[in-house]
Formats: C-alpha cells, structure tokens, sequence
C-alpha cells in the first residue's frame, strides 16, 4: 500500500488530527463581539416579501357536473375513440428532433428503481418497466418512440433502450463506471453518454442497434455535452496539462474529430458552467461565476463565430444570482434558476434580455434548489423541489396557472415528444 | 432545550441562547476554517465574521432546524471571502500538535500528518475547501457545493481533481523541495 492509499484511507481522522479542534481562545471575545451587535428585525428579509402564500394556493377544483354535460361527454369520448382508431391505423407522424413537438408523455423513475409514465396531465401514472433490477433516468428518444434509462449491475450502470410503453427493454453492450451524462441522437439511432474509461471522463457513443460502442478520442476529458441538430456534439472540455487545468467549451463532428473551441479556454472552473444549446444549435447559454461582478450571470455565445455576449436581466441587483439556463423548445425565452440569500425561484427571460418573470414556488438553495424542464410544446416547465418534494407544471407564460402534482417522483421528470 | 427552542429564543433577542448554540459549532468550525486557510488568525477573523452575521441575521431565518447548515454556510462563505480578498495569496504552513492520535501507529501517523499537511497546502484553497468540507466536516457534496455557493458538478470535479493532486504531492513529490504553490493544484 503506498503512502497516498494509506493516507486517503484515513483521511478523516487525519484531517481531525491536523485540525485539532478545540473551542478556540478567542470564543469569550467573539461572543462579546456578537452582543454589541443589534438583531435585523424578522420582516426585512426578502424571503417574507415574495409571493409564498399566492404560489403555493391549491388550484381550485372544478364546480359540480351536470348531467347534461356528462352525456355530451360521453358522445365526445366516443367520437374521440374513433378518431383514435381511424389514426392509429395510419403510419405514425414523427415529430423533428429539435423545436416545439407536441407533450406527450412523462417519465420518471421511482425510488425503488421501477420506470413510470404518466400522462402530460400528471394524472394516471402506470408502472411500465417493473422487476428487481434498479431503473433509473429514464430519457425519451428525440423521436419520441424510445425511452433509454441506467440499470445498476456489478461494476457500474448499464444503459438499457425500450418502446415508449416500456415493452422489449434491450441491454446495449457495455458497463459504464462513474456514469454521468446521456443524450439521443437527433435521428435517435445512437446514444452518447459520459462515463470513466481508463479513469478518464470520457464520451462514448452506443448505436441503439446494440453495435459496439465508441469512444470519442477527444484528447480531453468531457464533463458535460449536447448533441447539436446536425449530429455534431458540444461539451465541456477538460485538458489537463503541465501547470495549468484548462476548461472550455468545444464543439466536434459525430467521430470525435477536430475538437474546436468555441472560446478561449480559461484555468478557472466557474466560467464554464451549466451549457445548454439552441434549438437550432446556432448558440450556447451558459452562466458564470467570475469575481469581482459575475456571481451568477448568464452568457449566450454564438457557436460558429465565437462572438459572446452577456445576457442583461433588468432590474438585477448586486445580490442575485442567475444559474442552469435552458432555452425554450422555440429559442425566443431562456429559463434558468434565480436566487437571491437563502430562495431562489424557477425565472424565465427573453432571449434578447430584458424583464424577468420568476413562476411557482419559492426553493431553495444548493441541494434544496428547484430544477426545471421545459415541455416539448414551450407551453408549460415542469419544475421539482427537493425541499418541499413537489413537482409542479407551471405556466412557462407567466399567468400563474400552476398546477402541484401528487407523483412519488425523485427528480425531475423528462416529456416524450409527439408530432404537433 | 433542544437546538430548535434555542434558535427560536435567540431568534427572539436571547443572546445566552446564541452562546450555547455558537458553543455547540465553534471548535469544529474552527478547526476546518483553520485547514482552509492555513492561518490561525484568518480562521479567527472568518469564523468571527460568520458568526456575527448569524446573529445579526438569525430573526430572518425561516427554518430553524437549518439553523446549523445555515451557520456553515456563512463561516465558510467568510472563507471564501477572505480568500478572494487575499487574491489567493500563498499562505505559510501551520503546522499544530498532534493531540490523541486516531490510528495506532504514532509514527506513521506523524509521517502521514505531515504528508497530508503538505499536500493540503500546496491545493488552490477553494479546493481545499471542498476536500475539507467533504472529509473533515463529513459533508455530502451536494451540502458542500450549497455551502460553497458552486455547482454539485463543480464540487465533485474539484474534489477529484484535489484528491488526484494530493496522490501526486505525496507519492511522488514527497522527497523533492517545496515548490510554489500554484492553482488548482499545479506545482512550478
């Protein structure tokens, strides 16, 4: 065993010994510090002025059905059963693998490790891929046809292709240690995902026909990554060199070859955070956290040219932070976290910049902050709140007609896209 | 009384309430501000800030069960500041006594202590952080990278890259000079 096994081994109380903790000297003096100091009074904080109560009202219920109604119901539903009759007889429309598509349907994994879709009303969820293994992630295919999610094994996760509804699940070759990242083609034929290869982050491509997989020689690691439109891939990528760690975002062709930055790389971690493409793969939004002004400030960057520019938020203050940006599925809105001390709020923003819109909930933090998604028609972002344990739909417009939904959900659910 | 009826006392003014609950935190922040910032006094000054800003702040605080992650938080943002303050100056080596060894071999434990010390020096501090954090502290990553204010992805990636510098320092640097420490792990 060498040194360096020996000492991470026992790291903790190594750390404790080199530490050695004990109420300091100068705890009297602090503590006389903090009684000359007079409290803030509980109304200034800014987490009693946000609409909490508005927010977080229930949706009211629908008034009481008449029976006439419930007959013109039921002649609707059977003209409906028809119509889907006459349409399921016909080839299937697809919709494009990148814009607005029609919501289809959701899907998420439960805790313990069985795959469930839902309805895009959140209503009904249905158990689709049960058994003892452990399922997880599950990601609808571009073409909405497929769902791909992880299935633990000895060594790491497998990454496991199934039809929509769950049936035919098929194993891709390969185990994948330290797995991370997962993206469809936009011909859904391949997957790529991020995963360790020979202790490096690394970019592998699996063909859904179960051909062997690829791995990128890209020269660097990957620690994030996009398919575009046309097939080609953006990422973060990692190069480790003699004195310095450099970071950057890259973009390459379906092969892995000749990696292009799309800006200068930069020695520092937080310029290089959160990346989400265009629907038309023309440009990147991104955010930073630069010192001495940049806590948290969102960039768009043009893909082919390079040219970057800030996105300006009206009415930011020095305090507030904006983080994890994702454009609309038409690219006219970006939606990204907003926080500000201990909340932050689910926002979306023109984007050209300009005025804000903060939706649903107030979250938290770190581990406590919302994540969101938008759904395949623009209309609505499903958000989840660790917090709270919620996953809510909101209004992506701004009129406050959100809806919470009572789903066991873990994490965020991912929309399955239908031809408009 | 429990943590929870001490924080809404000292929500409320009582300032022998705060004391109790700053006791309660103080030697282990201490003592992990200490191994971020390489400084007996740095600490000191963080820590302070850090407390003074809870007490200024707590009748703000919504939840008082988060109270002990919420001071975290600020102690160790303090750091941070003071850190950038500082513009990520080399610190020199502080080197403490060993007290009540936790593995059985002393002099072994010596040697891996000062291995570890050096190793720990020579990370761009907001790395350290993360490891100390991480390990010291027994804080998951994603409770770091909130503590810390960056991304769990952030978080992660800077703990392996420190762990996989440290391995470098102590397997193969251990028997050559000092060298200046750089960021991000990175030797001259």
């Amino acid at each position: 065993m060498t040194a360096s096994d020996r000492i991470q081994r026992h790291l903790p109380e190594l750390m404790a010994d080199l530490a050695s903790a004990g109420v300091p000297d100068y705890f009297d003096d602090l503590l006389q510090e903090t009684a000359r100091v007079r409290q803030r009074p509980a109304w200034s904080s800014l987490e009693r002025w946000l609409p909490v109560d508005t927010t977080l009202a229930p949706v009211a219920g629908r008034a009481r059905l008449w029976s006439g109604l419930a007959i013109l119901a039921l002649v609707g539903l059977l003209a409906a059963a028809a119509l889907l009759a006459y349409v399921g007889s016909r080839p299937t429309r697809l919709p494009a693998p990148f814009g607005p598509a029609g919501n289809g349907l959701m899907y998420y994994s439960s805790a313990d490790g069985d795959i469930y879709s839902v309805d895009s009303s959140g209503l009904a969820p249905k158990s689709i891929v049960t058994g003892p293994e452990v399922d997880a992630g599950p990601l609808p295919s571009r073409d909405g046809r497929r769902i791909a999610f992880t299935r633990k094994a000895v060594g790491g996760d497998q990454v496991v292709v199934a039809e929509a509804d769950g049936s035919g699940p098929r194993t891709l070759p390969g185990t994948w240690t330290d797995f991370s990242e997962i993206d469809w083609s936009p011909d859904s034929s391949r997957i790529a995902i991020v995963s360790s290869v020979a202790g490096v982050p690394s970019l592998t491509v699996l063909p859904v026909n179960g051909s062997p997989s690829t791995t990128l020689p890209l020269g660097m690691e990957v620690h994030d990554f996009w398919y575009l439109p046309d097939g080609r891939f953006v990422f973060l990528g990692v190069k480790d060199a003699v004195g310095a760690t450099t970071y950057g975002f890259f973009v390459t062709d379906a092969g892995g070859a000749n990696p292009r930055a799309i800006l200068p790389p930069s020695t520092v971690d937080l310029d290089w955070l959160g990346m989400s493409p265009s629907p038309d793969g023309r440009s990147l939004v991104y955010h930073v956290w630069r010192d001495p002004d940049e806590h948290g400030r969102l960039h768009v960057v043009d893909i082919a040219t390079g040219t970057d520019r800030p996105l300006v938020i009206d009415g930011t203050t020095v305090d507030e932070w904006y983080e994890n940006p994702q454009f609309s599925p038409d690219g006219t809105h970006i939606m990204c976290l907003r926080g500000g001390g201990e909340v932050s709020r689910i926002t979306v923003v023109p984007v050209s910049g300009g005025p804000a819109v903060s939706l649903g909930p107030v979250g938290g933090v770190g581990e406590a902050a919302p994540s969101g998604l938008y759904s395949p028609d623009g209309k609505t972002i499903t958000a989840y709140y660790p917090a709270l344990k919620e996953l809510w739909l909101l209004d992506a417009s701004g009129n406050g007609n959100d809806r919470k939904l009572t789903l066991p959900v873990n994490d965020l659910p991912t929309w399955q896209r239908v031809a408009p | 009384m429990n943590q929870r009826e001490l924080v809404e006392r000292a929500q409320r003014g009582d300032h022998d309430a705060f004391a109790v609950l700053a006791g309660a935190f103080v030697a282990r922040l201490d003592g992990a501000a200490r191994l971020i910032l390489r400084d007996r006094e740095l600490a000191r000054d963080a820590v302070q800030e850090g407390y003074i800003r809870a007490w200024r702040n707590l009748p703000t605080l919504k939840d008082p069960d988060r109270f002990e992650a919420w001071l975290h938080r600020l102690v160790f943002r303090s750091c941070v500041d003071i850190l950038r303050r500082r513009g990520r100056r080399p610190i020199e080596v502080e080197l403490t006594p060993i007290e009540g060894p936790a593995i059985a071999d002393v002099s072994t434990l010596v040697a891996d202590r000062e291995l570890l010390d050096e190793a720990l020096r020579r990370l761009d501090p907001e790395w350290r952080a993360v490891v100390v954090l991480h390990f010291y502290l027994g804080m998951p990553l994603p409770t770091v990278a909130a503590t810390l204010g960056i991304p769990t992805g952030t978080a992660k990636s800077r703990l392996h890259r420190s762990l996989a510098a440290m391995r470098l320092t102590i397997d193969v640097d251990r028997d050559e000079p000092v060298a200046t420490p750089l960021r991000q792990g990175q030797y001259s």
